[in-house]
């Protein structure tokens, strides 16, 4: 019995291994002051001090940045109404259509938007990108909200009725304070995976607008240099904290 | 030659309490032996380590002579019924049956023979083909009960296997158990909490407490002869009247009773004038009446009816004789329309025999 | 209020909270895949995009579509190939995501209950990391200096065998596509194994069965669910990878999602790169019906359903 424990204890640890080594590497280098990505050198923040001053990541950092911020506020709004209509309601219809882009391979997704915006003649650019990115971010919103609902004691807001609350009152003083974790997580995760994108992004994108991810591949096809290793760690350090920030604020719901 | 021998078993966990201290116990072949105790008194730890899933950290464990220590639990010819009766969900009630079988590597024909029979012994023929969880939970039982017995364990464990059922079920399979136990001779070991079960079920029973015995005997020895405070109060109901010792002839020893004086009880043992005491006598054997003449052999008391409790066929009532001082009495309600025999603030008066109590040394 | 208008209200606010979120997914994801399967039957653009689908003329309106998309995919034996290719990548995927997942998840549903939520954290952690760094990692791991690649080789070498490429290779995809999909294997396959009863594997035990026959005999069915669940999740996205091939993958590792990505950006024939995304939609639809109804009819399968 111990020694199997053992084996489990040791394979287990592996796997571990297996999932932290690659991003460990990866922050390592960015402290290496070498070109190759090979040998520990020396440490260094040069290619930290490099991406400061280069212009064309900068730019893709904020376009992506404002795909983020306005994805986030989108999908929140259409989301949360989706996730209250679907624990209120047996929508067959809007449930099909909630859970079915989380199924799709993002290839799929990435160019059927392609030939729907090129039809509908919507210029690809940061409108496309944002609509593209509203398209899947809306079921993890839905998604979230639902479930902070499904936990809410339905008799609570028949209890505040019961207590002379008008059904106004009930839903601000019962409802929302239930679903805010809810939707703080849903605005959370809509903003991650937005920034994080980069299937869907490509084939939306057009010629003209770069994105981060897009700027990273971009980097990685052409030439790869340290300062790759830099931006991923920095935006590790950035979902990190916002992955921790959102299990702060919707502690139980962001598990999904 | 005893089949199960615990010979001084300690088990303590990492964080250093003492599950089982220092236990001996000795078990025959074929009676039907019940653990009984507390939850926390170390009887499913006991149990546990008969099963082979932990090992005591100090004693030795003998089945049939041959120590049990380092045998894995598959090689151990004891089954255990589980609380939660863990059946596998994903066979159906006659592949549950014959998995020990198939374990032991019986050849197919005989394996299904033998599960038929097991299944027709707890009257399941009829479902074979089920899956448990289509069972009610008496079926689920019987189901555990086949699969533990089909190979013939030299021991039965039994882990409160009537918890989880209803009042009604329970008595029904405290029959069954009892029948079938009869049947195929097996021993049973029965861990439970519940007194009368242990009470109804076993040919000898050891009461635990704190991971130790404190009293082994049959059901009735145990219930009418406590040994120990905590098992006249474990079983039953007990009234506990402490004093210390008085005068004392043969065979009987006057105890002082605060508020009650010297009561009267049977015992061989002659205890040292002045030595706490407690006297333990059931309110069943406790008479009441209005009046009732003084006889000798009997401690008598007067006082009023302080509350009473009224469950069905019985009431039980207290009676306060001075300041705080209550005795309890219970009384079949025999009356034919159900009247009450007393009310409350009724002088009444109270009796029972020196040798109805029993003498607690603590 | 009355009665038929507190009813009447309550029907607008259904409509409202159902409507809208319907209305902009029927938009945003519906309309795109069914215009994307109308794509199939039309014409390539001459620089890219779609020709129309009809054109009028004096004689009226004619529409002008065409089968030669499927015709095509379905008559040379490169896409076939590159098919099959995928398939196999993706179940092997799925294996060794099995492989590594259960070993970790029974750890996981054995650990004491205070570690047991801090664990599951340490599955998901990396996931959160942005995606295209998770596969440019085992770029650097892979590549022919690195620390790795050098250690196997000379490891090899020892035995006297030729030093091997690791980086753009079928291997490298592989490796690739496990680790990006590893979380969504043993996320499910720990909530199926941490709601067995512990009290089964005390049983099979006792009842005679060794650790090994336990496992076989119960843990392992029992799990099928979450093991088909786990699958489900690894399988459909590996299928459609496209960045882990592009970036891991030679011109040996290739897979659907190339093929595609070609179609649209490079070849710029959008109604045969509409063909492979539509026969890859139908084959992940079959493939998940499939496996769901096997596991149905698993042991396991039946318990679990309700």
């Amino acid at each position: 019995m111990p020694a199997r424990s053992r084996a489990l204890w040791f394979a287990a640890m592996g796997v571990y291994a297996f999932l932290y080594l690659p991003l460990l590497i990866v922050i390592v280098f960015s402290f290496n002051d070498s070109r190759l990505n090979a040998r520990w050198t020396g440490f260094t923040l040069d290619w930290y001090a490099k991406l400061l001053g280069n212009q064309q990541l900068l730019t893709a950092a904020w376009n992506s940045l404002v795909i983020a911020l306005a994805v986030t506020l989108i999908s929140v709004l259409v989301g949360t109404i989706a996730g209250i209509a679907l624990s209120r309601y047996r929508a067959r219809a809007l449930s099909l259509l909630v859970v079915t882009p989380m199924a799709v391979p993002d290839i799929l997704t990435g160019v059927s938007l392609l030939v729907f915006f090129v039809m509908i003649h919507l210029t690809l650019g940061m409108q496309s990108v944002i609509l593209a990115h509203v398209s899947f971010c809306i079921s993890f919103v839905a998604i979230v909200v639902r479930s902070a609902l499904t936990n809410l004691d339905p008799h609570l807001v028949e209890a505040a009725r019961d207590l002379g609350a008008t059904p106004f009152i009930a839903f601000r003083k019962v409802v929302m304070p239930a679903i805010t974790p809810g939707i703080v997580a849903g605005a959370l995760l809509a903003f991650t995976l937005s920034i994080d994108d980069f299937v869907i992004t490509f084939f939306t994108a057009g010629a003209g607008t770069t994105t981060l991810p897009l700027q990273v591949y971009s980097m990685i096809k052409v030439s790869i240099t340290p300062e790759i290793n830099a931006v991923s760690t920095l935006l590790m350090v950035m979902t990190l904290s916002l992955v921790v920030l959102a299990s702060r604020l919707a502690p139980e719901t962001i598990r999904t | 030659m005893s089949l199960l021998e615990m010979r001084h078993i300690t088990r303590r966990f990492d964080d250093d309490t003492v599950a089982v201290d220092d236990l001996s116990l000795s078990i025959q072949p074929g009676e039907f032996f019940t653990l009984l105790g507390p939850s926390g008194c170390g009887k499913t730890t006991l149990l546990r380590m008969i099963a082979g899933f932990d090992d005591p950290d100090a004693g030795s464990l003998l089945l049939d002579g041959e120590e049990l220590a380092g045998v894995p639990p598959e090689q151990r010819p004891v089954h255990t019924v589980f609380q939660s009766y863990a059946l596998f969900p994903h066979m159906s009630v006659a592949e549950n049956v014959a998995f020990p079988l198939r374990m032991a590597s019986v050849r197919r024909a005989e394996r299904e023979q033998r599960t038929r029979e097991a299944l027709e012994q707890v009257r399941l023929a009829d479902f074979a083909h089920r899956r448990p969880d289509q069972l009610s939970g008496g079926q689920r039982q019987r189901v555990a009960v086949a699969r533990a017995l089909v190979n013939r364990p030299r021991l039965l464990l039994l882990d409160e296997p009537l918890a989880a059922l209803d009042l009604k079920m329970r008595e029904q399979m405290q029959i069954e158990l009892i029948s079938l136990q009869m049947e195929v001779g097996i021993t049973f070991v029965y861990v439970t909490h519940d007194q009368g079960e242990a009470l109804a079920l076993s040919d000898r029973l050891a009461v635990m407490n704190n991971g130790r015995v404190e009293q082994v005997g049959d059901p009735s020895d145990v219930y009418e002869f406590p040994d120990t405070r905590f098992v006249a109060d474990f079983i039953g109901t007990c009234n506990l009247l402490d004093g210390s010792v008085g005068q004392s002839e043969t065979g009987l020893v006057y105890l002082d009773v605060p508020g009650l004086g010297p009561l009267g009880v049977a015992s061989d043992a002659s205890p040292r004038t002045g030595a706490p005491g407690t006297l333990a006598v059931r309110p069943e054997k406790v008479r009441i009446d209005a009046r009732i003449e003084p006889a000798t052999h009997e401690n008598r008391l007067e006082g009023t009816v302080h509350d009473q409790l009224y469950l069905g066929d019985v009431t039980v009532y207290r009676i306060e004789i001075t300041d705080g001082q209550l005795v309890e009495a219970m009384l079949p309600n025999t009356s034919a329309r159900g009247e009450r025999f007393f009310d409350f603030g009724d002088q009444v008066q109270l009796a029972w025999r020196h040798d109805a109590g029993r003498l607690l040394a603590d | 209020m009355t009665r038929a208008g507190s009813l009447q209200t309550e029907a607008v606010k259904r409509r409202l909270l159902v409507g809208l979120p319907t209305l902009v997914l029927l938009v945003l994801f519906a309309a795109p895949t069914l215009i994307m399967v109308l794509a199939t039957f039309q014409f390539p653009d001459d620089f890219g995009g779609l020709a129309p689908a009809w054109y009028s003329d004096s004689d009226g309106v004619h529409l002008d579509l065409t089968l030669e998309n499927y015709e095509r995919f379905a008559g040379e034996a490169i896409y076939l190939k590159i098919f099959w290719r995928s398939l196999v990548y993706a179940t092997l995927t799925t294996l060794f995501c099995a492989a590594l997942a259960y070993p970790l998840a029974m750890f996981i549903t054995r650990a004491p209950s205070r570690i047991r939520d801090l664990l599951v954290l340490l599955v998901i952690l990396p996931f959160w990391s942005n995606f295209l760094i998770r596969v440019y990692a085992w770029m650097s791991i892979l590549g022919p200096r690195s620390l790795f690649t050098e250690g196997l080789n000379g490891l090899l070498g020892w035995f006297g065998l030729g030093p091997v490429t690791l980086l753009f290779t079928p291997f490298a995809v592989i490796v690739g596509l496990v680790y990006v999909h590893l979380p969504f294997m043993v996320l499910p396959l720990y909530a199926n194994l941490c709601r067995h009863d512990p009290a089964w594997l005390d049983a099979a035990r006792d009842l005679g069965a060794s650790p090994w026959k336990t496992f076989v005999g119960v843990t392992l069915p029992m799990s099928v669910p979450g093991l088909v669940a786990g699958s489900l999740l690894v399988f459909i996205p590996a299928l459609g990878a496209f960045a882990v091939p592009d970036i891991l993958g030679g011109a040996q590792g290739a897979m659907i999602g190339n093929l595609i990505s070609d179609q649209f950006l490079s070849a710029r024939d959008w109604p045969f790169g509409s063909t492979i995304a539509v026969a890859l939609t139908l084959f992940v639809v079959f493939i998940a019906w499939l496996m769901t109804a096997v596991a149905r009819r698993l042991p396991g399968g039946a318990a679990h359903a309700r």
